[in-house]
């Protein structure tokens, strides 16, 4: 991995050159993703296999730290701001990460294995934020949409290489989920060593370090709050991709054989999509692309139920890739330019944690209606609920013509 | 060279010693496991016990972890007899067994493996899922599996069973959640329904098993023939036919709302329902040691234990005594007479 990323051109061109630490940053997160998504991948059935522990406890752990990450992200944000050192938060966030694959490593049973998890999950919610100042740092305003489109790019794949990874390695050695444990640390190291050594530290030229007070100005920032707004309004209304793919089951588009290919199907979408609408986005205004990434998901959700067969799948799974790939990346390119810089990363960090927060509840709302109703009925309530929350997102941000971020 | 460029330099250096160093270990790592999975699965053979077989997964450390291994009914506390085939969980009747394993095929990770009547891999079939229950019917004509269709992490927002019949010789029944359930005499189309947990009644086309839906849990009892379940009970989950008929073990929630357990028996004939002595909340379908006992695997160090061990409590009471250490899947079988068991 060393190597190969050394080996990098330095860019071809000088109207596409992406300066070299965005791809650095993007080899890093591709490899911390496959260390991470392998155990994920691995992790349900090591927990009810191996810990006899029920899914059902085991989902309601998962849950239990999604909702802890949201206030981690902010912390993050906040101390990368308040030190004023992104690289160095952004680097502990991908430490804490790698030490808590070895924490799965003895015979610790349920207690350890939730610790860990939540290790990991605080470990992404710390550096998120830091590492996107240090693309948006990286350079000029008017390409960040397609800096941020980049990273998704290398992240995404990394997030499917790791599953293929996991069990290529349990082929090798069935039930053998300590070596996957141990290859996906090992991997999380390589990827902190890559990270220390070749991303330089972003230092502000601002003096003094900021307050809570300080955050709270943040939301004067008409543009800023807007598009706050919007994006929790608009994070409300998703389903969750667990549900949208139950659904798919649940209308016989697909067998419960090919759910792993559901995953990896949105997960190449995504990454094909990323570079070309981050370059859109930076062309006709990262507000447009971002509200216009909800109606690609609004378009996944009446495909899921209008449609049948593997063809109506294949719709949903394309609208859903190219959901994130509008959302995602052009969410901190669209937030970056509207912050002072020294509180790019407390800013970044909130409009991510709304969002955050935002999908974890929908996805809460979604799995009570969906337990109160059929599917298609809940299905049916979240895309009328989508469309009003993109008639109320719409007016509030796409018309607001912030020279800064409509500026082509 | 300027003094920061030696720096870089020398940093430079520490990185790829590292860098190589961890490679190499997640390396050997991989090889040395490998090569431990290379070296296991022929292990043991021997001769099967003669008379009622306990059969069983064996969790002892080494290379026989995870193997079926055998060891006589009335005396559980002999060396146990290894077998080749490993499993993730196992049941045995008079005509052979049953193994839910995990298989070297990263798109089908789980497999089904019947074993003929001296427990040797047979015929094969896939699993749609984590596996958890496993049944084999007393006249062998048919076998029950219950396996986790969550699968990935990408679902981890809830979870659901899948339950499958199949005949030892011809076509699979499938999954019993497409039968038609009846709750209180009506039929019942909840879209939740969720199976698991198969017991066969000997020598006829009956079982009883769970059905979950709306957060209850019911006993049922199954027809192949009419494809049908009916709830006769609420609050049964796993239960288990004594080998008379006579009574069924089940856990039954007592928590409010985490999964905490109580084994309990039921006199068919009565209805009257009877806490077993054990105290702990154990995650396992119950089997009959005898018509006077029943036996179940306990993890150790609680829930989420890497290993268990095999615990038995007698219908009269009495505090529950240790069976086999290192140890789940228990089944009790007595080998076909027809066939000579050498």
């Amino acid at each position: 991995m060393y190597v190969s990323v050394r080996g990098i051109p330095r860019g071809t061109g000088i109207r596409s050159r992406v300066p070299r630490v965005v791809v650095v940053l993007g080899m890093v997160s591709l490899i911390t993703d496959v260390s991470t998504e392998m155990v994920t991948a691995v992790l349900p059935i090591y927990a009810t296999l191996v810990l006899g522990l029920t899914p059902l406890a085991y989902g309601m752990l998962d849950g239990l730290y999604q909702g802890a990450t949201v206030l981690v992200r902010l912390l993050g944000g906040f101390f990368a701001d308040r030190l004023r050192r992104p690289k160095l938060v952004a680097g502990s966030g991908y430490a804490i990460g790698a030490a808590a694959k070895l924490l799965l490593l003895p015979v610790g049973g349920a207690g350890t294995l939730s610790a860990a998890v939540g290790m990991d999950r605080a470990g992404k919610g710390l550096r998120t934020a830091p590492r996107d100042v240090l693309i948006a740092t990286a350079g000029p305003r008017d390409r960040l949409g397609r800096y941020f489109g980049v990273h998704r790019a290398l992240d995404a794949t990394g997030a499917l290489l790791g599953p293929v990874v996991a069990f290529g390695l349990l082929a090798l050695a069935p039930g053998d989920f300590d070596m996957v444990f141990v290859v996906s640390c090992c991997a999380a190291v390589l990827g902190v060593l890559l990270f220390v050594h070749h991303v330089p530290e972003h230092r502000a030229e601002t003096e003094g370090g900021v307050s809570l007070r300080d955050v709270a100005a943040l939301l004067r920032i008409t543009g800023f709050r807007r598009l706050l707004c919007a994006a929790a309004v608009l994070s409300v209304a998703t389903i969750g991709d667990g549900f949208l793919y139950l659904v798919l089951l649940r209308n016989e588009s697909v067998t419960t054989r090919w759910f792993p290919l559901l995953f990896v199907c949105t997960s190449l979408v995504y990454l094909a999509l990323a570079v070309p609408l981050g370059r859109v986005s930076d062309r006709y205004g990262r507000n447009r692309v971002f509200t216009a990434g909800y109606g690609l998901l609004l378009c996944a959700y009446l495909s899921a139920i209008l449609t049948a067969g593997a063809a109506g799948a294949g719709l949903c799974l394309m609208f859903l890739g190219a959901y994130y790939a509008a959302t995602d990346g052009v969410l901190p390119a669209a937030a970056a330019p509207l912050l002072p810089a020294e509180l790019t990363a407390t800013g970044i960090s909130v409009v991510q944690a709304a969002v955050a927060g935002g999908r974890a509840l929908g996805a809460v709302a979604f799995g009570a209606v969906w337990t109160a109703a059929e599917g298609a009925t809940a299905v049916w309530t979240f895309a009328a609920v989508l469309a009003v929350a993109l008639l109320t997102a719409v007016p509030m941000i796409t018309r607001a013509r912030d020279q800064r971020t409509e500026a082509r | 060279m300027t003094q920061p460029d030696r720096r870089r330099s020398r940093d430079g250096k520490i990185m790829l010693v590292l860098t190589i160093v961890v490679v190499a270990v997640a390396a050997s790592w991989v090889t040395v496991s490998v090569l431990r999975a290379g070296a296991s699965g022929e292990g043991g053979g021997g001769g099967l016990p003669g008379g009622r077989q306990l059969v069983f997964r064996s969790l002892r450390a080494g290379p026989e972890f995870g193997h079926i291994a055998v060891v006589p009914a009335g005396d559980a506390g002999r060396e146990r007899v290894v077998l080749p085939a490993r499993c993730e969980r196992a049941a045995a009747a008079p005509a052979g067994g049953l193994c839910l394993r995990q298989t070297r095929n990263p798109i089908q990770l789980f497999a089904v493996t019947l074993l003929d009547e001296r427990l040797r891999p047979g015929k094969e079939t896939r699993l749609n899922g984590i596996p958890s229950r496993a049944r084999f019917s007393e006249d062998g004509r048919y076998y029950a599996t219950t396996a986790f269709v969550t699968g990935h992490s990408y679902i981890s927002d809830g979870f659901s069973t899948e339950t499958v019949i199949g005949r030892v010789d011809g076509e699979p029944v499938g999954n019993i959640e497409d039968f038609t359930f009846l709750l209180n005499g009506q039929r019942n189309d909840n879209a939740d329904r969720n199976v698991w947990g198969v017991t066969f009644v000997p020598g006829g086309d009956r079982f009883f098993a769970t059905v979950a839906t709306q957060n209850r849990r019911y006993l049922v009892e199954g027809d192949i023939r009419r494809r049908t379940l009916t709830a006769l009970r609420d609050n049964v989950e796993c239960p288990s036919l004594s080998p008379d008929g006579r009574r069924l073990a089940y856990k039954k929630r007592t928590g409010l709302n985490n999964d905490v357990w109580r084994f309990h028996v039921l006199d068919l004939a009565s209805g009257v329902e009877t806490p077993l002595a054990e105290t702990r909340s154990v995650d396992d379908q119950a089997a009959w040691l005898d018509d006077g006992h029943v036996m179940y695997g306990v993890p150790k160090g609680g829930a989420g234990g890497r290993n268990a061990d095999v615990w038995v409590v007698a219908l009269k009471g009495g505090a529950p005594r240790l069976l086999i250490p290192d140890a789940d899947s228990p089944t009790v079988r007595s080998p076909a007479k027809s066939h000579s068991q050498r």
